[in-house]
């Protein structure tokens, strides 16, 4: 039967053993599961029995592309990394652009299963289908860049593309990260930290093996009409134009900008981080991934009487600029960048090592950090110098920097209840720079989603509010048809949220870039589909991509159950029921706590998940044709059905 | 066929000069505009506050219909670091002005 989109195998490698194996699933696997999120969850259930150390080598560490990935159209560029997460203890899962993903693609393969635990440093080669383990000992301690650079030498090939991990990830800082040509990060969940504990310095991949398409001419005339209409849709020319970092000065006259720790709404140096001094000053050139025509990456670049910032490391995203500016009080968009450069130099994800400073910042100002902690060091809010020392020490797990290893809510714990308070964490990760007093579906989506706090669960709330806005009109296929406020999290807005989470998990299923696809940006619905069917040839629909979405995502809440995840879990941190400080906007908002109850239960009920246990019924599973995960969970589960 | 203007196309010509003409006539000062994300092309993507001249009684809405910014692509209007959500709002010479489009973070 003719194959197209995807390869039709599956590497597998034991680190321990040395040992590889190539699977080729069959059809149905890749139509059901589509890859990333989809397969990740598959190997987790499937090769994993629950309670693993997330650092021990029994933890499977999964890297997934997808049925769609590396076809040359805009925003398929993505792939999917995840394994347990030692950060969480959760389902772990970071999803990334660049060029990695294609490439890896290109070279044969679909995915990546790692096992095992390496005795000593090393780091994988895939070429054209042929796999080599090589020694990693001499690079082992280097940047992300330093080691880049040696891999490329070694292997003698300039093109290939080198996933990395930094001295965070080898010191196993529970958020280390992983980079793609050093500016790409999968961020999220601690994966660098995985990938150290299993001694795994970095991945190269280099293929020439095309991506063979079922219609070519269909999936270049949607490249085509994106390409033409780039500039004329507002969201995809705004994410050109001034990229993430326009949210800066948009939120914070909107009231909805994280600043010191979650406790303000708003920010007085707001103007000095924001996009647009960024474009005056710093930015050097707008930067995109593999065939995409939008190009929504910032590269910043410069050397100043106080830093030099390499332009290879990409530059600071909205994320960045709050996590490492207004959360910290922080004004100075140098030494935010410098900042940035950190991060991605010594594989730190930016979002929690931000959130982890800010975090002791407002301890040290509300007396409850021990002199001990401290060791001479004055960690108030705004200090730019202060910050950049707590990055490098918090890889190396030196000085205050072994607290901040800790993440929040390690360093909350030992630290006390008034501490608990403000500690802004779900499920232990670090929650983004978005307030969820502003924004109720994405706070909704901090609560609920497996990976723990994540922004990318179902869009903004900004999306949906009014009628005539292209995101709430591109979603109407869906049968999406009210616009719902910002601050609305009744019925509907579950309804709302709970259709979107499909669509985003299909998205991190199947290697597509939310700044491409609506409601965020250009490529329409329909277009998703024509793009299905251009490249597999696949007689499908929106339906069958939504339950893939569903499906992934009720794999990822089983394998949390397994682990004893509960309706517990499933909660937002202290602050986001006070009032919001400060005098913005939204000073005095808060979210209701029976709302939110409501809003759960509900949620539940729409997932077809049991309320009490907060997992997918036997009957939801069966629908989703994924009976076998019912076997995963555990008898007192089981048990009452 | 003539080879001059069609009529229509006369009447709408001299409609904009006399529009035009008016404005200036009546124009009071000028305000500090800044257009902001996706909005920014229809400024020349500045990235700061420029002059712009209003009429008496300008509004927020009869600014952006001279702007010709349709209305789905704007965000939020700022007017003196307060965000304003009535269009008939008026604007005064030396006002500082910031219309922010769409943005989604991430």
């Amino acid at each position: 039967m003719d194959r197209y989109g995807y390869n039709g195998k599956v590497l597998h490698v034991n680190l321990s053993t040395k040992e590889f194996r190539v699977e080729s699933p069959p059809e149905i696997f890749y139509r059901q599961y589509f890859g990333g999120r989809g397969f990740i969850a598959y190997y987790l259930l499937k090769k994993m029995t629950g309670g693993e150390d997330p650092l021990g080598p029994e933890n499977i560490l999964v890297f997934a592309v997808s049925v769609l990935g590396g076809a040359p159209a805009h925003g398929l560029c993505r792939f999917s990394v995840g394994a347990k997460s030692p950060l969480t203890g959760a389902f772990g899962e970071s999803e990334a652009g660049g060029y990695w993903g294609p490439e890896l693609k290109f070279s044969g393969f679909d995915a990546l299963v790692i096992e095992g635990k390496s005795p000593q440093p090393v780091y994988l080669f895939i070429n054209d289908g042929k796999v080599a383990i090589k020694e990693a000992r001499h690079i082992w301690g280097l940047h992300t860049g330093d080691a880049q650079d040696i891999i490329r030498r070694e292997i003698g090939d300039e093109r290939a593309r080198v996933l990395l991990i930094g001295p965070a990830g080898e010191n196993q800082i529970p958020y280390a990260n992983i980079a793609n040509e050093l500016s790409h990060i999968s961020g999220r969940t601690g994966m660098g930290a995985v990938m150290g504990a299993k001694n795994l310095k970095a991945i190269a991949c280099r293929g020439t093996q095309k991506i063979r398409l079922s219609n070519p001419e269909l999936v270049a005339e949607v490249a085509k009409r994106v390409a033409r209409d780039r500039n004329e849709h507002p969201l995809s020319y705004g994410l050109h134009w001034i990229g993430t970092p326009g949210a800066v000065l948009h939120f914070n006259h909107a009231g909805t900008l994280p600043t010191k720790n979650f406790r303000e709404g708003t920010f007085a140096g707001a103007e000095k981080i924001s996009g647009e001094r960024m474009i005056e000053t710093i930015l050097q050139k707008r930067e995109g991934c593999y065939a995409c025509a939008i190009k929504c990456k910032r590269g910043v670049g410069f050397k100043s009487d106080r830093f030099t910032v390499d332009l290879r490391y990409g530059g600071p995203e909205y994320e960045a600029l709050a996590a490492l500016g207004s959360n910290c009080g922080i004004d100075d968009l140098e030494a935010i960048a410098k900042g940035n450069e950190l991060c991605n130099q010594l594989g730190l994800d930016v979002i929690s090592m931000g959130n982890s400073i800010a975090f002791l910042m407002e301890c040290q100002e509300k007396g409850l950090l021990p002199a001990s902690w401290r060791e001479g060091l004055d960690v108030s809010f705004g200090q730019a110098e202060v910050m950049l020392k707590l990055i490098e020490d918090t890889a190396f797990r030196r000085g205050v920097g072994q607290h901040l290893a800790k993440g929040v809510r390690g360093m909350a714990k030992e630290l006390g209840p008034e501490a608990e308070k403000l500690a802004v964490h779900v499920k232990g990760q670090e929650v983004p720079l978005h307030d969820a007093r502003g924004k109720a579906a994405v706070g909704f989506g901090y609560a609920v989603v497996e990976k723990g706090a994540d922004h990318l669960v179902s869009g903004f709330d900004i999306l949906y509010e009014r009628a005539d806005h292209p995101g709430f009109q591109a979603v109407a296929p869906l049968g999406l048809l009210e616009p719902l406020g910002v601050n609305d999290l009744g019925p509907k807005k579950i309804r709302l949220f709970t259709y979107m989470s499909f669509l985003w998990s299909f998205y991190n299923c199947a290697s597509v870039c939310n700044f491409a696809f609506v409601p965020r940006s250009i490529t329409t619905l329909n277009e998703l589909v024509h793009l299905v069917k251009g490249i597999t040839g696949w007689e499908t629909s929106l339906w069958e991509l939504m339950k893939v979405g569903e499906r992934a995502i009720n794999m990822a809440r089983a394998f949390n159950v397994r682990e004893g995840f509960s309706k517990k879990d499933d909660n937002l941190p202290e602050r986001f029921f006070q009032p919001l400080e400060g005098e913005g906007p939204l000073k005095g908002f808060k979210i209701d706590r029976q709302v939110f109850q409501e809003a759960l239960d509900l949620y539940y009920g729409m997932m077809n998940w049991d309320k009490e246990k907060a997992s997918p019924t036997r009957a939801k599973l069966v629908e989703l044709d994924i009976e076998w995960v019912w076997d995963c969970l555990p008898p007192h589960i089981k048990g009452g059905h | 066929m003539g080879m001059g203007l069609p009529s229509s196309a006369y009447k709408r010509w001299s409609l904009k000069l006399n529009m035009i003409s008016q404005d200036l006539r009546q124009e009071v000062g000028q305000i500090k505009l800044s257009l902001h994300n996706n909005l920014a092309r229809y400024a020349g993507e500045k990235t700061n506050f420029f002059p712009w001249p209003i009429s008496e009684g300008e509004t927020i809405q009869s600014l952006i219909e001279k702007l010709k910014i349709p209305w789905e692509e704007i965000g939020l209007v700022v007017v003196n670091g307060s965000v304003k959500k009535d269009p008939q709002i008026v604007l005064y010479p030396g006002d500082e002005v910031k219309i922010f489009g769409l943005v989604g973070g991430g």
